[in-house]
């Protein structure tokens, strides 16, 4: 998943602003995945009250610490870049401050997308409409900043030790039913997604 | 082959992300309308309204 979907957006990033770098991947790659499996762990014991091969979680909770995993590791040095802009001195996108919650939350929501197109891997366009363009952002009222912004700022103050990885896991699950709804996928029959 | 969504697409939802500003700017600044004690019960004293349920004050 890495290196196939999570690094080619990461370097998009690095291609518009040349004051983010790419980390050792190596080395990001071995604290994800030991950082994935701590959380993983974490949480099949406090489900379960054990943690063997027979303790599962669904989709929405293993998307949720994938999420969690990419925010406690983060793919980019954030120090270093926030050190960077200051010396620049020059106002920049603001998505480039939340470059490891964007990642989080694509890294998430593409594990995500692994399970909807299983669902539907038998009918090309919903693979196609799934892979083009889930998750789509939920509209907002009241507010000049859109949903990513207002979650990308959410996941940026919860640091490792305020995640919640229940809550998150649900914010997955209604990024997916949105999704569904959106596109008019709404048959029971085929649009059963297990909390 | 599928196009998978990439950057562009957060961004071309949410152009918001695309609003440059400062790292000051950055650390200082708002995210959403925040709702003072005031606004809080205007909601409240509305519901009551609208529900036909008694109104008290929030405080309480």
């Amino acid at each position: 998943m890495l290196k196939n979907d999570v690094l080619p957006f990461c370097r998009e990033i690095c291609d518009n602003n040349s004051l983010i770098e790419m980390p050792d991947i190596s080395d990001v790659m071995e604290r994800l995945y030991t950082e994935y499996e701590l959380l993983r762990k974490e949480y099949r014991e406090q489900i379960f009250e054990k943690e063997d091969d027979t303790c599962l979680l669904d989709r929405h909770k293993v998307s949720s610490c994938v999420c969690g995993a990419f925010l406690k590791v983060g793919f980019f040095d954030r120090r270093r870049i926030f050190d960077r802009i200051q010396k620049e001195k020059k106002a920049i996108a603001v998505y480039f401050f939340y470059v490891n919650e964007i990642v989080a939350l694509y890294a998430a929501t593409t594990f995500l997308s692994y399970f909807m197109i299983e669902d539907y891997c038998d009918n090309p366009d919903r693979v196609r409409r799934i892979s083009e363009s889930f998750p789509i952002m939920p509209t907002v009222t009241h507010s000049k900043k859109g949903y990513w912004n207002s979650f990308l700022f959410n996941l940026s103050h919860a640091d490792c030790k305020n995640y919640d990885m229940y809550a998150y896991a649900m914010v997955y699950f209604m990024l997916e039913q949105y999704f569904y709804n959106a596109n008019g996928w709404l048959s029971k029959e085929e649009n059963e997604t297990f909390i | 082959m599928y196009v998978k969504k990439g950057l562009v697409g957060f961004l071309n939802d949410d152009s918001s992300l695309l609003e440059e500003t400062t790292l000051e700017e950055f650390e200082t600044g708002k995210v959403a309308p925040d709702n003072s004690d005031d606004d809080i019960e205007d909601a409240y004293r509305t519901y009551c309204r609208i529900m036909k349920k008694p109104f008290e004050e929030v405080k309480s």
